[in-house]
């Protein structure tokens, strides 16, 4: 399949497949490409490829045959959120920074910064279970973005949590993807949220690429007179 | 903060004063009652002081503890390695099944004449203790280490948390509920074995009661088979206060404690 976004591209699959014990396939034949600071939602039914796809991004499964390009410096979002629960906030951002080899001066900076980016400053020394599951989350995106990533991925981070919070954290991501104009690759099980969110869906069904979708409309896009139109196609597609 | 209806930790201040105080002293009104009954004076219990059982249960402890410590560090390692690998697994999991098994006390004449030869008797009762203790902390770690959700592992992976900092920071605590878990269960065997870790002569050839460590487990038979009533329910009285303090001052305390290191 070939590229449609003129940028350059960070992740690029070719003929990627992935087999457990050589005979359960998780993905056959799977290409599509991701431009630096695109914004990507993967969808489609479960069990059929999509969180595979980030696992290899992630460099957590190896790909079985084809071709991937990938940065090293990926973050990522669980669904989970896995955050440390004997850790408090601060410390589960900091965590991640010390990894790296970063001054201890630094470490409190970036992560105090971050902390504050995802309004957590009153929250900074309460562990995970002293939280709501929006405010969780906000620790687990604070914490992927605290690592300064190329590519940022989201394995359906908001399917737990409420209308409200949703929509909070989907304003919150379109910011911080417009500041920072991270690459940022989502899986998603709702089709509203990725056209609301996302610059390019792509449709992984039967263990591959089934289709991709450009959504060229302005932010934000709930209220938009096409943002039914492209669902309802998508939508179509999806089910068929 | 959720409360856990399984923890059965003293939270109010009757519990506290329940746990800490009332319960050991029934038990000590139990004793002296019992001494009352076979008309005994409690002060010196057949000839040992209580600056004696104190010196007993000093060195029944310090043998505990001990053989406690060394089989934890190991027992953290061989959790470690027998996890380490869906090869290693089966190949030494079933391996410490066995060993697990085997009763320990059927190689302890052996064990015994091994450490006479370094006139080091002490190190038998350590020895005994800590291979009773081991498989028990070993196995609670190995069920702590598969329950650690896989995303936990992820992110670690992810984030570049690696090596002894991936060990230190991420998995030892993951486990740390069942450490404790662990840690209370081995105690517990260890003092249902310090009666035997402590008589060693019914082990040693030829071996005289004069061979028998000094200790709370000695004193226990020594009195029981010399029909001293008042000694025997003077050393299990203080058996049972350290006991109660330990639960007390410690595993209560780390029960609560390790409530922030499980995952939802």
């Amino acid at each position: 399949m070939q590229n449609d976004i003129n940028s350059t591209n960070i992740i690029t699959f070719e003929k990627v497949a992935k087999t457990y014990d050589l005979k359960d396939t998780a993905l056959r034949d799977v290409s599509f490409s991701v431009g630096k600071g695109q914004f990507v939602c993967l969808i489609g039914p479960s069990g059929e490829g999509k969180t595979t796809v980030l696992k290899i991004i992630a460099g957590l499964e190896k790909e079985t045959a084809g071709m991937v390009v990938k940065p090293n410096n990926v973050s990522m979002v669980f669904q989970s959120i896995a955050l440390f629960p004997w850790l408090s906030v601060f410390d589960n951002i900091a965590i991640v920074l010390r990894a790296r080899n970063i001054s201890e001066k630094e470490v409190d900076k970036i992560a105090h910064e971050h902390i504050a980016l995802m309004k957590l400053t009153p929250y900074a020394d309460k562990r995970p279970a002293d939280l709501s599951g929006g405010q969780r989350q906000r620790v687990g995106i604070a914490r992927a973005l605290a690592v300064n990533p190329e590519v940022m991925l989201l394995d359906e981070p908001f399917s737990s949590l409420d209308a409200k919070n949703t929509a909070e954290l989907h304003d919150d991501l379109l910011d911080i993807w417009n500041h920072g104009k991270k690459t940022i690759v989502m899986v998603s099980h709702s089709i509203e949220e990725a056209v609301s969110l996302s610059e390019k869906i792509i449709l992984i069904k039967k263990n591959t690429v089934a289709d991709t979708f450009v959504i060229d409309m302005p932010y934000p896009r709930r209220e938009h007179e096409r943002f039914q139109g492209e669902v309802n196609k998508i939508r179509k597609e999806f089910f068929k | 903060m959720k409360r856990h209806k399984h923890v059965i930790y003293p939270r109010t201040l009757g519990e506290k004063i329940y746990g800490l105080f009332i319960g050991p002293l029934l038990v000590v009104g139990i004793v002296f009652v019992a001494l009352k009954f076979f008309h005994l004076t409690p002060g010196t219990f057949s000839g040992i002081s209580f600056s004696d059982l104190g010196l007993a249960a000093g060195l029944t402890l310090y043998r505990l503890m001990l053989a406690f410590a060394v089989s934890l560090i190991i027992a953290v390692f061989l959790a470690l390695f027998v996890t380490s690998s869906p090869v290693i697994e089966k190949i030494f999991l079933p391996m410490f099944d066995i060993l697990e098994s085997v009763p320990i006390l059927a190689f302890f004449p052996i064990i015994i004449i091994f450490f006479i030869k370094f006139d080091f008797l002490n190190g038998a009762a350590i020895f005994i203790l800590f291979m009773t203790m081991l498989w028990n902390i070993v196995f609670t770690l190995v069920g702590g280490l598969k329950i650690i959700p896989k995303d936990i592992i992820y992110a670690a992976e992810v984030f570049k948390i690696k090596g002894l900092n991936y060990i230190r920071k991420v998995i030892l605590p993951a486990i740390f509920p069942e450490m404790v878990t662990g840690s209370i269960l081995a105690v517990a065997q260890g003092w249902n074995l310090i009666i035997v870790a402590e008589v060693m002569h019914v082990y040693i050839p030829n071996g005289s009661p004069s061979s028998d460590l000094f200790g709370l487990g000695s004193i226990l038979v020594k009195a029981a088979s010399n029909g001293q009533t008042d000694l025997f329910l003077a050393a299990l009285a203080v058996m049972i206060i350290i006991i109660a303090i330990l639960n007390f001052f410690i595993w209560q305390k780390l029960i609560h404690y390790a409530e922030r290191y499980k995952f939802d």
